[in-house]
């Protein structure tokens, strides 16, 4: 039917090439920051004034450096590499595991301290990280010791108390759009409410909980409020730290093309789990979050 | 509206008794689901929070970090004696932490800090971000939802890397390219023939310092908070449905009379009652340096993808003989855009609004590390205020000394928090109201 209405009715020329040139002038802009920064890393000058968006001749040495030494400090690229991996993928996995439960009680079943339940996680989920960071920093100095602190251990930690909120708020808001009469049809076909849960609902709810995971992996990867205070102790900086670390107070002693290159290392996870979940985001963000 | 809820005569004593039986399982079941997420969340999250709201009534600094116990170190807090020697404690100061933030005092202790202008700073950032971020994700979403338009596919896919970049990672370029010296933006504005030796962020001046409105006030009172009242003033009335109908021109009005009591009534009745001296005039454009369109510039980059990505999903869902009726009534394409597009659109735009808002509101990664609050901490916001606090603040505590103000921060926090709170309140409100009309 669509295309019958293409059919009859086709764009006319002149539009076609109004908007294509809009559309066009707007990806420059999209695109311009991403390319100066693409450019910038694979630039052998190591300049602080690039002069144009591409530079004249195309090196990797900005990359070599970033993975073979990427701090003053005596530690490597796998180092860093693996802890922002560790707080990535271990807040991602725990906040879906501890949360998913609960999403689902919160949206399914009635319960008394349901409402002042919910009530609490909204009320924390307004609470940006950083209004909590004091408390956290002093309880897990007395209670872990200032070793587990500093480490990505009591980032993470304290990173669950502000990402668990978000992951069951969310995913309640996901498993309300899926319609009860599929979980009913399996109740009247005897699943027990476990099965239920297991066999039907975890399989329906797959993309709201890939979402997310991918918001988790997301803050935990580029994770810098906490660590930066947190963590003392080179052995646990992570690439969000040595980013920030490579900025420097003066540009004309920031290493720019390293610091490019970084930021390349550093976005690539990310944007391929992006691209790979993207045609679930909207719906996975934008159901979760307001509907009381 | 299924059968199986017809009434039965007969059995419904069993029913009702069976369905007692069921529901109470069912609460144990949920308990049991919820178990996990409550046991970690009263750990790491509730007990923090309690912790730091006795903080924030504490002189709490670095200088209390070692004790050997958290619970005794709050008893000995309200006991005082040996056992707060023994544990370490700090002492009870009462309000003074919230008090020292909202009226003044840390202000004169911590150059630069001033509470009203923080808020105020922070609601205008967020609103001048948001009217941006909706127009420009609704517009090319128009844009690219009409129908034979070429490369569609391609246009959808590249406009939304904005969004997928890490906001930490885009800051930091943005940083970068706003730099005075080897920054892209400069080299640009040289390349089409502008001066192109802008400092961005670091230029104090205001570049706008007549954008309306205006507020008279004696400079023995905080400018600020007037500036702030004349805002809430300005926008509540929106929240009135009657208002909305007609409201541009309820704009222009109200915007007269808030003119004449904030320039002319305001000065004559804080004169009158005993705050002499002489009173200047202030503008809200002075509250914008250069650097705030610096970081707007940047955050509307970052932030107009997600809003393009759920209009055009809205707009996926409007039939589209909408359209093609109103064209047999011989709608022109405004009438169409205001009478089937915009109301059919906001049920998916609202919520998207509201998260918009929160994130914009607590947007730490691009002030932080673009303009760093700066120049002067004029475009610090709130989360960034919080941050500083904690991490970066020396004061001369009373009673304590130079230290951390950890006990402040902690107050802080919870000021934040009240502010937050009010204001999903008010959206949550808002958007149930909205959802009511269209179901």
């Amino acid at each position: 039917m669509a295309a019958q209405a293409d059919a009859v009715k086709p764009m006319p020329l002149r539009n076609q090439l109004l908007s294509q040139l809009a559309a066009l002038l707007i990806l420059a802009v999209v695109i311009f920051p991403v390319l100066w920064i693409i450019g910038m890393s694979l630039d052998p000058r190591n300049i602080a004034r690039p002069s144009s968006l591409f530079p004249p001749s195309i090196s990797l040495a900005a990359y070599q450096k970033v993975l073979t030494q990427p701090t003053p400090n005596p530690v490597s690229f796998a180092r860093l590499a693996t802890n922002s991996a560790i707080l990535g993928i271990g807040v991602s996995i725990l906040t879906v595991l501890i949360g998913t439960t609960a999403a689902y009680a919160f949206s399914r079943f009635n319960f008394p301290g349901r409402q002042p339940g919910m009530l609490f996680f909204v009320l924390v989920l307004m609470l940006p990280s950083v209004a909590t960071v004091t408390a956290l920093f002093v309880m897990l100095n007395i209670l872990l010791g200032p070793s587990i602190r500093n480490s990505i251990f009591g980032v993470g930690l304290a990173m669950i108390s502000g990402a668990l909120p978000f992951a069951i708020w969310n995913m309640k808001g996901f498993v309300d759009t899926i319609p009860k009469d599929i979980e009913e049809a399996a109740a009247v076909d005897g699943a027990t409410l476990n099965q239920t849960f297991f066999r039907i609902m975890l399989p329906l709810a797959l993309p709201g909980l890939a979402v997310t995971a991918l918001f988790g992996f997301m803050a935990g990867w580029t994770e810098f409020v906490l660590s930066w205070q947190f963590i003392s102790n080179p052995d646990w900086f992570t690439l969000a730290m040595a980013l920030y670390g490579m900025q420097g107070q003066y540009a004309s002693n920031t290493p720019w093309s390293e610091f490019a290159a970084m930021s390349v290392i550093v976005s690539i996870p990310i944007l391929i789990v992006f691209f790979a979940l993207q045609r679930y985001m909207v719906g996975g963000l934008a159901s979760g979050g307001v509907k009381g | 509206m299924a059968s199986g809820t017809l009434p039965r005569p007969g059995v419904s004593a069993t029913a009702s008794k069976l369905a007692g039986h069921r529901s109470r399982r069912m609460a144990v079941t949920a308990y049991l689901y919820i178990l996990p997420a409550a046991l970690i969340m009263a750990i790491i999250t509730l007990w923090p929070l309690i912790y730091q709201f006795w903080m924030s009534f504490t002189n709490y600094s670095n200088l209390n970090l070692r004790t050997d116990s958290l619970l005794m170190q709050m008893v000995g807090a309200f006991t005082g004696g040996a056992m707060a020697d023994d544990y370490n404690s700090p002492a009870m100061v009462g309000l003074r932490n919230y008090a020292d933030i909202l009226f003044g005092g840390l202000g004169s202790v911590l150059s630069g800090f001033d509470f009203w202008r923080i808020l105020l700073f922070n609601l205008m950032w967020t609103f001048v971000n948001l009217v941006f971020h909706v127009s420009l994700g609704v517009v090319i979403a128009l844009l690219l939802n009409q129908r034979g338009l070429w490369f569609k596919g391609f246009y959808r896919a590249l406009f939304v890397i904005p969004w997928a970049m890490p906001a930490l990672v885009s800051a930091m370029i943005w940083r970068n390219m706003f730099d005075d010296q080897s920054g892209a933006v400069n080299m640009v504005l040289r390349t089409i023939g502008l001066p192109g030796n802008i400092r961005w962020l670091q230029q104090t001046e205001a570049p706008f310092p007549w954008i309306p409105p205006f507020v008279r006030a004696p400079d023995s009172t905080n400018v600020y908070f007037w500036m702030f009242v004349m805002f809430l003033a300005l926008i509540i009335p929106f929240f009135f449905a009657r208002v909305r109908r007609r409201w541009w021109q309820f704009l222009i009005a109200w915007f007269v009379v808030l003119e004449i009591v904030f320039m002319f009534v305001l000065p004559l009745i804080l004169g009158a009652g005993g705050q002499s001296g002489v009173a200047s005039m202030h503008t809200f454009g002075e509250l914008f340096p250069l650097s705030f369109y610096a970081v707007l510039i940047a955050n509307i980059w970052l932030g107009w993808p997600f809003m393009m990505a759920v209009a055009t999903g809205g707009l996926a869902s409007i039939p589209s003989d909408l359209y093609e009726a109103a064209s047999v009534d011989g709608a022109t394409w405004w009438d169409k855009f205001w009478n089937v597009t915009v109301p059919l659109l906001r049920p998916a735009m609202v919520p998207a609004i509201i998260i918009g808002m929160t994130m914009t509101f607590n947007q730490f990664n691009v002030i932080y590390f673009i303009s760093g609050g700066g120049p002067l901490h004029s475009t610090e916001i709130l989360v960034t205020q919080a941050y500083r606090l904690v991490n970066e603040t020396t004061v001369n505590i009373t009673g304590v000394g130079s230290a951390r103000p950890y006990g402040v921060a902690a107050s802080f926090a919870y000021i934040v928090f009240v502010v937050l709170a009010i204001i999903t309140l008010i959206t949550n409100r808002y958007s149930r109201a909205t959802q009511a009309i269209n179901e």
